[in-house]
C-alpha cells in the first residue's frame, strides 16, 4: 500500500522461489515444459510451488476453503503474461525451424536476466557479428 | 590542466551523444518505413513484405548475424552452401522481423534512451511498445561501419534474437551433423511456410 523504500531509491524487483534456489547455488535440473505454466526447470518448478503455498492471497483462499481462487489466479495470470509478449510468440512460432529450442533459448535467456536483476536490455550478452562480413 | 581535462571530458561526450542520437534518428526513418507500408491498406500483402524484406536486408547486419548463427557449422560448409545458407538465412529473418512488427503497426511507439557504448562501438536504442494493459520494451543494438548504420541485434525483455535464433539453429544442426546442406533444404521449407503465413 505504501512503497517507502522506492523513496530511498530500493525499486521493485520481481522475486519467486526460483531465483532464491539459484542464489543459493541450486542448479537449474533439466528442462521442462509445464501445462498453462510452459517452460520451465525442476529447481523453477520447486520454486514456482513454494511460490504459490506462501503467497499470501492463496494461503487465505486455502484457509477459507476457496480453494478453487488458486488455479483461476494461476490460469488469469499465465494469459496475462502471454497477451504482453503475443506478437513475439507468434512470430518465434511461424517462424522458427525448431519452436523448442527457440523457447528453451528465451526462457534461460529471460531467468537469467531475473537471477542476476538485469531489466535492462544493455545488459544482456553481445553477440560477436562482424560487420565487415557484410 | 584541470580546465583542459574538463573540455576533454565534454568534447568526449558529446561526440557519443552525437552518435546516440544520429543512430536513434536513422532508425526511426527506417521502423517508419516499414510501420508505414503496415498503415498502407492499398498495398497488396506481397508488395508490402518486399518493401518490408528490402528495408531488413539492407539495415540488419544479415550476413554476420547468419555466420554466427551457423556456429561451427559454418567452417566445415563450402562456398556455395554458405553463399545460398546467407541467402535463405536472410529471407528468414526478414520473415521473423516482419511478423513481430505486424503486430507493432497497430500501436503506438517511442524511441527513448539511446547509448553509446565506447567499448563495443555499438548504440543501444531503446523503443517503448505501448500495448493496451501497459508497454514493453525493445532495444536495437546498431553498430556504424563505413559511414552507414547495420542492426546487429533485437532485444525484447532480455531475450536476445540472435542468440536464440543461434540456439535453435544449433540445436537443428547438431540433428542433421552439421551440414549447413541440410539446413539449407530445411531452411527453404520453413521459409515457404512462413512465407505462405504472411502473404495469405
Amino acid at each position: 500500500m505504501i512503497d517507502v523504500a522506492e523513496k530511498i531509491g530500493l525499486e521493485q524487483q520481481q522475486e519467486d522461489f526460483g531465483q532464491t534456489l539459484a542464489t543459493w547455488g541450486i542448479g537449474d535440473g533439466f528442462y521442462i515444459v509445464l501445462p498453462i505454466f510452459g517452460p520451465s526447470n525442476i529447481r523453477d518448478t520447486a520454486g514456482m510451488i513454494l511460490t504459490y503455498v506462501t503467497d499470501p492471497v492463496n494461503a487465505y483462499a486455502i484457509s477459507e476453503n476457496e480453494e478453487w481462487i488458486l488455479p483461476a489466479r494461476t490460469a488469469t495470470n499465465a494469459l496475462d503474461q502471454r497477451s504482453r509478449i503475443i506478437d513475439e510468440v507468434n512470430a518465434l512460432r511461424n517462424n522458427s525451424i525448431d519452436y523448442y529450442a527457440a523457447v528453451r533459448s528465451s526462457y534461460y535467456q529471460n531467468r537469467k536476466a531475473a537471477i542476476l536483476n538485469i531489466d535492462d536490455n544493455s545488459q544482456t550478452p553481445l553477440p560477436l557479428i562482424s560487420i565487415e562480413f557484410e | 590542466m584541470k580546465l583542459f581535462s574538463i573540455i576533454i571530458f565534454f568534447i568526449f561526450f558529446n561526440t557519443q551523444q552525437i552518435s546516440a542520437n544520429e543512430a536513434s534518428n536513422w532508425l526511426k526513418k527506417e521502423i517508419d518505413i516499414i510501420l508505414n507500408s503496415y498503415k498502407n491498406t492499398n498495398m497488396s500483402k506481397e508488395t508490402r513484405f518486399l518493401i518490408v524484406e528490402d528495408t531488413i536486408n539492407y539495415n540488419f547486419a544479415g550476413a554476420g548475424i547468419a555466420k554466427f548463427v551457423a556456429g561451427d557449422s559454418w567452417v566445415l560448409a563450402n562456398k556455395e552452401n554458405k553463399k545460398k545458407y546467407i541467402k535463405l538465412f536472410k529471407r528468414h529473418l526478414a520473415l521473423n522481423i516482419s511478423s513481430m512488427m505486424e503486430g507493432y503497426s497497430h500501436q503506438k511507439y517511442q524511441l527513448k534512451n539511446t547509448d553509446f557504448d565506447s567499448h563495443s562501438k555499438v548504440s543501444l536504442i531503446e523503443m517503448e511498445i505501448y500495448h493496451d494493459n501497459g508497454s514493453l520494451t525493445v532495444t536495437w543494438r546498431v553498430k556504424k561501419s563505413k559511414e552507414r548504420y547495420y542492426i546487429i541485434d533485437l532485444l525484447v525483455a532480455n531475450i536476445s534474437l540472435v542468440i536464440t535464433k543461434r540456439s535453435e539453429f544449433n540445436s537443428m544442426l547438431k540433428n542433421i551433423n552439421n551440414s549447413l546442406e541440410e539446413l539449407n533444404i530445411l531452411l527453404e521449407q520453413q521459409n515457404k511456410i512462413s512465407y505462405d503465413k504472411i502473404i495469405n
